[in-house]
């Protein structure tokens, strides 16, 4: 049973991870809780049902176009929703508000053009997972896994070896110097929205791959992006990696012992703990 | 620019003014519109329509139209407790249908008693629901019932030994867990765990891996067709293949689409239907009218929420639309033909509904002609 738990660990983990990157950098640069980050998860999957199911398209050409067509959306959401606070130097919890209503906003019209109604996209027949080592892995599972590392992979090399990411991390340490070394601030904001919430479109498709797509399917993934960002000190990006792995594992290997239905309390209460713990040191890491 | 403002504000006033004349007869409605149970919710509001509709289009009462009032309840309490007391306290409705969820149908039937309103219960199945003192009335059969059916079904006819449990974390799910179990066990077979999950749950994988070590006959599940669809799923890709039993949640066309194969051979006990003729040919009606208009077969919460508007409607022409003329009326109905089954009410509300088994077979149900 070890195996097979560490398997689902690591799955939803590297659900997790993605999503709590997006949310991290948001943070780091634009320096607010983003609450409409598990709309743009839900947006992606639910593009990626309408361009793969709805037109037809093959799989890497519908996820393609539903993690653009999110990335630019949320741009687009920047523009209206937080440009102008930004401009008038509106405190961090406008920035939050508003983000709330987009989330609202958007989960609402998806109901309406949808329905609220499940939306599965899975096709043919459900067969048995592939036994390694013990455990049983779906090829989902893999393309999951794979996605999730790869990705991880080129990001941590896109900020650390290009100029646009360089000045994402030199924005999300200190925005005030950046903008006086001549990075262009409006250039990063939409970097960074692009850049999170197309990883948000991303973890969206994998998750309607694996499961179904429902309008207020967002709203956990952002309770989990939140968490493991926390975990991983919030505006630390190989932090947030990890804090979505451990907290793949502490869901899932909980239910070991636990009833399930304690999942969301022990989430929180991790949450509680690093709250605490972080509290007591400097709360952003990696800064 | 004015001349326009002043022709919205005429179309509004005429508007309401329409409202206004239309809302003598108010049925309310509560059923989740948002939220977990969401798509429960959309079936059974499509019910509830066409009874009003059909009334409606056959003359109303004596000429006047019944409104159907619809409120959100999200399938949870508090917001099914707001949701009736908007109903009891500003629309002045007589008679309520609702209790999808026994989390709402609990508090929100005891505000329509309070307050004199008849409230029928669609599907709520808590022991509790029901008690003395009239205006309760529930549609579906009470869980102390199903959960002996699905347990008897179990034990004598999969001839299971043990058994595991695995239940929503709401009213209905945690009751019937409780009952289930505790029938299994004093009927001699081994309850081995029980596991509860969150309402809305997609991932199952890690209780479906506690269980499988457990190796369990028969897997009793309180689930909506949602979740169940992810378990099924993730059954298969397990490889873990227990006897499935499961309740009327899973009675709905829905599951086939969500969970294609995976849903074959699963168990569910659901209210067994009037086998009449007449029944019979009062399902078939209703199936075509609903499929004609919705362009889909309806979900067994259709079913219930068009039984409990017709009888609330039929009231409503018997004796007006009265709180307590309406409690007296259906407290006396003696087989009221429905499209669930034919309706007679036990002192304390309750429809004397037989169990049957169900059985999924090629994404059908299938009868088994098992009944309690």
């Amino acid at each position: 049973m070890v195996p097979q738990l560490l398997v689902n660990s690591i799955v939803s983990g590297a659900i997790y991870a993605l999503l709590a990157f997006g949310f991290t950098i948001t943070y780091g640069t634009l320096n607010f809780f983003n609450m409409a980050h598990g709309a743009a998860f839900t947006v992606g999957a639910y593009l990626f049902y309408v361009f793969r199911t709805l037109v037809g398209l093959p799989l890497a050409g519908a996820a393609a176009l539903a993690v653009t067509g999110t990335a630019l959306l949320m741009v687009l959401v920047d523009l209206v929703a937080y440009a102008r606070l930004r401009a008038r130097h509106a405190p961090s919890w406008a920035m939050v508000v508003s983000s709330i209503g987009v989330a609202i906003f958007i989960e609402a019209v998806i109901s309406l053009i949808f329905g609220s109604d499940t939306l599965s996209l899975r096709r043919g027949e459900v067969r048995p997972g592939l036994p390694i080592l013990g455990a049983i892995i779906t090829p989902n599972q893999i393309v999951i896994l794979a996605t999730a590392a790869a990705l991880v992979a080129v990001l941590t090399a896109y900020l650390r070896m290009t100029r646009a990411g360089k000045a994402l991390r030199a924005m999300a340490n200190d925005a005030e110097m950046g903008i006086v070394i001549g990075i262009n601030p409006r250039s990063t904001y939409m970097s960074t929205f692009a850049l999170a919430s197309g990883l948000a479109a991303i973890a969206g498709c994998l998750v309607a791959l694996e499961t179904d797509v429902y309008p207020t399917m967002g709203q956990s993934a952002l309770l989990r992006a939140i968490v493991a960002s926390i975990i991983g000190g919030i505006g630390n990006i190989p932090g947030a990696v990890l804090g979505g792995l451990v907290l793949g594992c502490v869901e899932n290997f909980g239910v070991w012992q636990l009833n399930s239905g304690w999942q969301d309390g022990i989430s929180l209460t991790l949450l509680l703990i690093f709250m605490l713990i972080r509290q007591s040191r400097s709360y952003v890491l990696g800064k | 620019m004015r001349s326009a403002i002043s022709i919205v504000a005429s179309l509004l006033a005429f508007a309401f003014t329409n409202v206004a004349s239309a809302a003598d007869l108010k049925i309310g409605v509560t059923l989740p519109l948002t939220g977990f149970a969401a798509s429960y919710g959309e079936d059974a509001k499509r019910g509830a329509e066409l009874a009003v509709d059909q009334a409606n289009s056959s003359g109303g009462v004596n000429g006047d139209q019944i409104k159907l009032i619809v409120e959100d309840d999200g399938g949870v309490g508090k917001a099914g407790v707001a949701a009736t007391q908007k109903l009891v306290g500003v629309d002045k409705v007589p008679v309520i249908v609702g209790g999808m969820m026994s989390s709402v149908g609990l508090p929100a039937s005891q505000i329509a008693r309070e307050n004199k309103v008849v409230y029928l219960s669609t599907m709520s199945s808590h022991p509790d629901l029901t008690s003395p003192g009239g205006f309760i009335y529930r549609l579906a059969g009470s869980d102390t019932s199903v959960g002996k059916t699905e347990v008897d079904f179990g034990l004598k006819v999969l001839k299971s030994k043990t058994a595991a449990g695995l239940f929503a974390q709401t009213d209905y799910g945690t009751t019937n867990g409780k009952l289930v179990r505790e029938a299994f066990e004093k009927d001699g077979g081994k309850w081995l765990a029980t596991d509860n999950f969150k309402e809305g749950a997609t991932d199952f994988r890690s209780q479906l891996a506690k269980f499988k070590a457990l190796n369990p006959d028969a897997m009793f599940i309180v689930a909506t067709h949602k979740e169940a669809a992810q378990l099924f799923r993730q059954m298969t890709e397990l490889n873990f293949k227990p006897q499935i039993i499961g309740t009327s949640m899973l009675d709905d066309p829905a599951i086939f689409e969500l969970a294609g194969d995976t849903a074959n051979g699963v168990h569910l006990a659901t209210s067994k239907a009037e086998s009449t003729p007449a029944g019979e040919k009062m399902r078939a009606d209703f199936q075509a009218a609903f499929k004609a208009k919705y362009g889909k077969d309806p979900g067994i919460t259709a079913l219930y929420f068009y039984d409990a508007t017709h009888l609330a409607i039929d009231a409503i022409k018997a004796v007006g639309p009265s709180g307590p003329a309406i409690d007296k009326w259906i407290g006396a109905v003696k087989n009221y033909p429905g499209v669930t089954a034919s309706i007679t009410f036990t002192p304390i509300g309750d429809a004397v509904i037989p169990t049957t088994i169900k059985k999924i077979e090629n994404s059908k149900f299938v009868d088994t002609g098992f009944a309690e």
